[in-house]
């Protein structure tokens, strides 16, 4: 499974590289334009098209319904009530196509959200790392190498009721670096992102499982059964502006992937 | 446009709200998810919005209203149906209803009243139900027939309706861009009576009754029909495609055209309209690909990115066919395919393509969006005023059979609307016509005749029963109807026709008879001439006829060449035509023609009187004017045979083809006549008929009925006097 990630991930590494000396939201932008279009092209064909259209065209009737009779109020609330109706049906044809697309939507969510949820540290931040062990690891065995352009500011707080160990550290210098846990001989390492790229960022790494493989698509997850069970940090949360008002990147994901999906259904022919 | 700007104003809303509203999280959904939220979103924010705004505007427009609208005495009426069968026959329904077949109508006899509904003269839809529509004769509603001349140029004009050209346009490179709209105006005069019943707040749905074309305004619905053009702004125009070159030649109300077949491949244009935005107006057209299946019988037609599976003998559904005129303008119109032949020869017949009415190229209902209403909800349907390929059937493009299933075919729809409509009005006016009646008559009655010369190569028994069936199917819709209405006390049914059938066997060439009589004279001193009066001298000619009504003089002042001096000598023209005329005896079987020829003020005392023709010929029953006459020729011989499937007519002495009326009420009088009808729906609701109208109602004995403001003779006595 591991592998199939990596090459999504590795895709998207590239498609991200070609925006990288741009503002991060024309990269989402284009992703988000290339996602609308791709997804509707598969509800085109995972959807009842004829169904759909015949709902789409009861609702508006319905509406003009509403209309043509302005004097009758029985008229206009029996057209409202048929309206709603139809609009419930029509929502029952869009279930069987948001199924189909929900699972590549997902895949598409967590790799920009690796992306563009957090930035990498810029010098100076302060980050804790957190290592959580299995409860019959002794605490007291467990140690952090941090490279040079990491500086490590406190010694190893143990949390026993936990079976946490913490660190703070600092960043310093621009660069990946890879710190290196030991847990009573048992050697793992965690990636540190310092600097402004617009580059993948693992806030975890987890023991694998099917969901931690898909979710955390930015670093391999840790062997199963390994003593070690979780190396974690915080990124600060990145903000895109845009015209001095901070946009949150679903936000724009969303609205740019539909409204562009709503653009084209005419000339794709689909009926959404 | 208070649509147009809640589709704005929602779209505002619904931005605003997710990008500074919503919390992140509550995005977290993609766009498939997007897609079908913000459908349905849209849905719920313009349902709600227009509830809420009709919910405030309710109270104004409900003291507005009692403020200003009139009110009708109170009456036990709520509800009026009209069903209108066009050529409803009464001596059919009276054959069938004795032989017990109609049980649905001899219920509604029974219960109220069955009578024969005296028609117009002349006995023709568009002139008929004008007559139904404004309670006025011809003289004073300008429908005389459905050409009308222009006195100028001896060219005719489709008398229900003008249509010009945008008066201005910009001329950009090979493009003219309209600058306003194409002139669309109804030259019916005097007003339809649904308008007084919305003077008072009464609610008319008027569905499909001829000469509504350009749809009128009023408190109600409006489903325009007779006249409504097709796209080409033809009154239907029919395509038809064969491998056999030995069938292509002019045809009469379409275009015949030569395919090749390559292997299993025909391929085709659709003909469209002419393109109005460019300078040079070529003829836009959709391609269409068939890949013939001849083991199968079946064929696929490739066609506007739709791929239409078709067999032999099947019609499509309505297919939607965009014409695009450049600069992203589209004009919408619907066809139907059918595969005639895929044997040794392939022959796929195309129908007249319709406006569509979800995009209607010009309006054809009140108000603009009912069409589009109506095709949303109830699926698309054939909008052409006369959308029965009746000259597909007389061209033989088409044969009996695929012209009765385009025939119940459009009448499913117009059932469809009318029991739809049915839901709807609980109170107030609905008439719903049908064309099927009338068509179907049209082009059967031969059956009916031993000997009739356009069987003269066919089965004679093949359709013999075809007109019976079409009377017992329209008692089972009626039967349906009834119990829509069931004993509701508050409603009146009626079903009526505008004039009933007869047979048409023999035409008469009133041009023929001119020229034989010395009345018209030919450039080259022949007796013949081309369609539209082509070698006619009109320096020597005193009379011509054309359409399907009567023979004009050829008035000095009037006509462009006119050479007969008004007053005496026309006078004395027009007496001595008439006696002539009414001599005129058929060599074939020896019989009279005609019954009379009425001069026109013996019939018509209107304002508009001049328009009609100087002399009505009133045919007896077999005789019509021929086709080559209608289109203003004259053939060699007076009287020939007619040898068109259209084979029953109605365009005769209106005194022989009456129409039906089936009334739920029992009417007051005897010898209801159509021109009444309108009174007694006033009536009905309690509403005064205003002075103008000739019709007075039918359910009250007296002669101050509830509209009587101006003296008028009973219908009694003006067909005494007229005939």
């Amino acid at each position: 499974m591991w592998p199939i990630v990596q090459a999504f991930t590795k895709f998207f590494d590239l498609l991200i590289a070609l925006f990288q000396s741009m503002h991060p939201i024309i990269g989402l932008t284009v992703i988000s334009i290339l996602t609308g279009a791709v997804m509707l092209v598969v509800w085109k064909y995972t959807s009842n098209q004829k169904a759909i259209a015949a709902a789409k065209a009861k609702i508006s009737a319905y509406i003009l319904e509403i209309r043509l009779f302005p004097d009758d109020m029985r008229a206009q609330f029996s057209a409202q009530r048929k309206a709603l109706l139809a609009n419930a049906k029509y929502m029952t044809y869009a279930v069987p196509p948001l199924l189909v697309v929900l699972l590549p939507v997902v895949a598409i969510l967590v790799q920009l959200d690796v992306r563009y949820q957090r930035k990498p540290l810029e010098p100076g931040d302060v980050t804790l790392l957190k290592v959580k062990v299995a409860e019959e690891v002794d605490l007291a065995s467990v140690t952090l190498d941090a490279p040079a352009g990491l500086v490590m500011e406190t010694a190893a707080m143990r949390v026993v009721a936990e079976d946490e160990v913490d660190w703070r550290l600092r960043a310093d210098t621009p660069g990946e670096y890879d710190v290196t846990v030991n847990a009573g001989g048992t050697v793992e390492t965690k990636r540190i992102v310092v600097g402004e790229r617009l580059t993948k960022l693992a806030e975890f790494r987890e023991q694998s499982n099917f969901l931690t493989i898909w979710m955390a698509p930015a670093e391999k997850p840790l062997p199963k059964g390994s003593p070690i069970q979780e190396i974690r940090l915080t990124y600060p949360e990145r903000e895109m502006k845009l015209a001095g008002i901070s946009l949150h990147w679903l936000l724009v994901f969303f609205v740019v992937s539909v409204l562009f999906g709503f653009a084209i259904k005419g000339v794709v022919g689909v009926e959404v | 446009m208070f649509f147009r700007h809640t589709r704005v104003l929602a779209w505002v809303v619904m931005l605003t709200a997710i990008f500074f509203c919503a919390d992140p999280a509550e995005a977290y959904i993609g766009p498939g998810a997007g897609f079908a939220f913000l459908s349905s979103f849209m849905v719920l924010f313009v349902t709600f919005l227009l509830a809420f705004v009709s919910i405030l505007l309710w109270p104004i427009r409900f003291v507005w209203k009692l403020i200003f609208k009139k009110r009708p005495p109170k009456t036990d009426v709520d509800r009026v149906i009209v069903v209108g069968l066009d050529g409803f026959d009464p001596n059919q329904c009276k054959k069938f209803m004795a032989e017990g077949k109609l049980p649905h109508f001899q219920k509604l006899a029974d219960q109220g009243t069955f009578d024969e509904l005296q028609t117009v003269f002349p006995a023709m839809s568009p002139v008929a139900w004008s007559s139904f529509a404004t309670g006025v004769d011809p003289s004073r509603h300008n429908q005389f027939d459905f050409l009308n001349r222009d006195p100028r140029t001896y060219l005719p004009d489709l008398a229900s309706v003008f249509i010009g050209p945008v008066s201005r346009v910009l001329n950009i490179g090979k493009y003219k861009l309209p600058l306003g709209k194409p002139v669309v105006r109804l030259l019916r005069k005097s007003q339809p009576f649904w308008k007084i019943l919305g003077e008072y707040g009464i609610f008319s749905h008027i569905l499909r009754v001829p000469i509504t074309f350009p749809p009128e305004k009023h408190n109600g619905l409006l489903l325009s029909a007779m006249c409504v053009p097709d796209i080409k702004g033809s009154q239907g125009t029919f395509t038809y495609y064969t491998t056999d070159e030995s069938e292509v030649g002019a045809a009469t109300g379409g275009v015949r055209r030569v395919v090749k077949r390559s292997g299993n491949v025909v391929e085709g244009d659709i003909l469209g309209p002419s393109n109005s935005m460019t300078r040079e107006e070529e003829e836009l057209t959709v391609p269409f690909k068939v890949t013939i299946d001849d083991a199968k019988q079946s064929a696929v037609i490739d066609y506007n990115g739709e791929k239409i599976p078709l067999k032999q003998g099947e019609y499509s559904e309505w297919i939607r066919t965009p014409f695009s005129a450049g600069l992203g303008v589209k004009v919408w119109g619907l066809v139907r395919f059918y595969i005639m032949e895929m044997g040794e020869h392939f022959k796929l017949y195309v129908s007249p393509i319709q406006i569509d009415p979800e995009k209607p190229a010009m309006p054809i209902s009140h108000p603009t969006f009912y069409s589009i209403y109506l095709s949303k909800l109830l699926g698309s349907f054939a909008t052409l005023g006369f959308c029965e390929d009746t000259w597909g059937l007389n061209e033989r493009v088409i044969d009996e059979d695929a012209f009765l299933k385009q025939t119940w075919i459009t009448h499913e729809e117009r059932e469809r609307m009318l029991f739809h409509s049915m839901e709807q009005v609980k109170k107030g006016f609905l008439v719903c016509r049908f064309d099927g009646t009338d068509r179907v008559q049209h082009m059967f009655q031969r059956y009916l005749m031993d000997g009739h010369p356009a069987n003269a190569k066919l089965d004679e028994n093949a359709y013999r029963d075809e007109i019976e069936k079409l009377y017992v199917r329209m008692d089972e819709m009626m039967g349906r109807v009834m119990d829509k209405v069931k004993d509701d006390k508050k409603t009146v049914l009626m079903v009526m026709s505008d004039h009933g059938f007869a047979h048409f066997s023999r035409g008469v060439n009133l041009n023929s008879w001119l020229v034989e009589n010395g009345y018209m004279v030919m450039k080259d001193g022949g007796k013949t001439c081309k369609d539209w009066f082509r070698g006619v001298d009109w320096e020597k000619t005193k009379a011509y006829s054309f359409g399907l009504v009567g023979i004009y003089l050829n008035i000095k002042g009037r006509e462009g060449q006119g050479i007969v001096e008004a007053g005496e000598e026309a006078a004395a023209l027009r007496q001595e035509i008439k006696e002539k005329l009414e001599a005129l005896v058929d060599p074939k079987t020896g019989a009279k023609v005609m019954n009379d020829v009425f001069k026109t003020e013996e019939i018509y005392t209107g304002p508009y009187a001049q328009n009609g023709p100087d002399l009505l010929p009133a045919f007896d029953e077999h005789y019509r004017q021929s086709w080559e006459a209608a289109v203003g020729k004259a053939e060699p011989d007076v009287i020939i045979d007619n040898v068109k499937a259209w084979s029953g007519d109605h365009c005769l002495d209106w005194r022989i083809v009456p129409g039906v009326l089936f009334s739920s009420r029992k009417l007051a009088r005897k010898n209801p006549g159509i021109m009444d009808m309108s009174a007694s729906i006033l009536d009905l609701f309690g509403i005064q008929r205003p002075a103008y109208m000739l019709g007075r109602s039918f359910f009250r004995v007296d002669s101050s009925d509830a509209g009587q403001t101006e003296k008028q003779s009973p219908p009694e006595e003006r067909e005494v006097a007229n005939a």
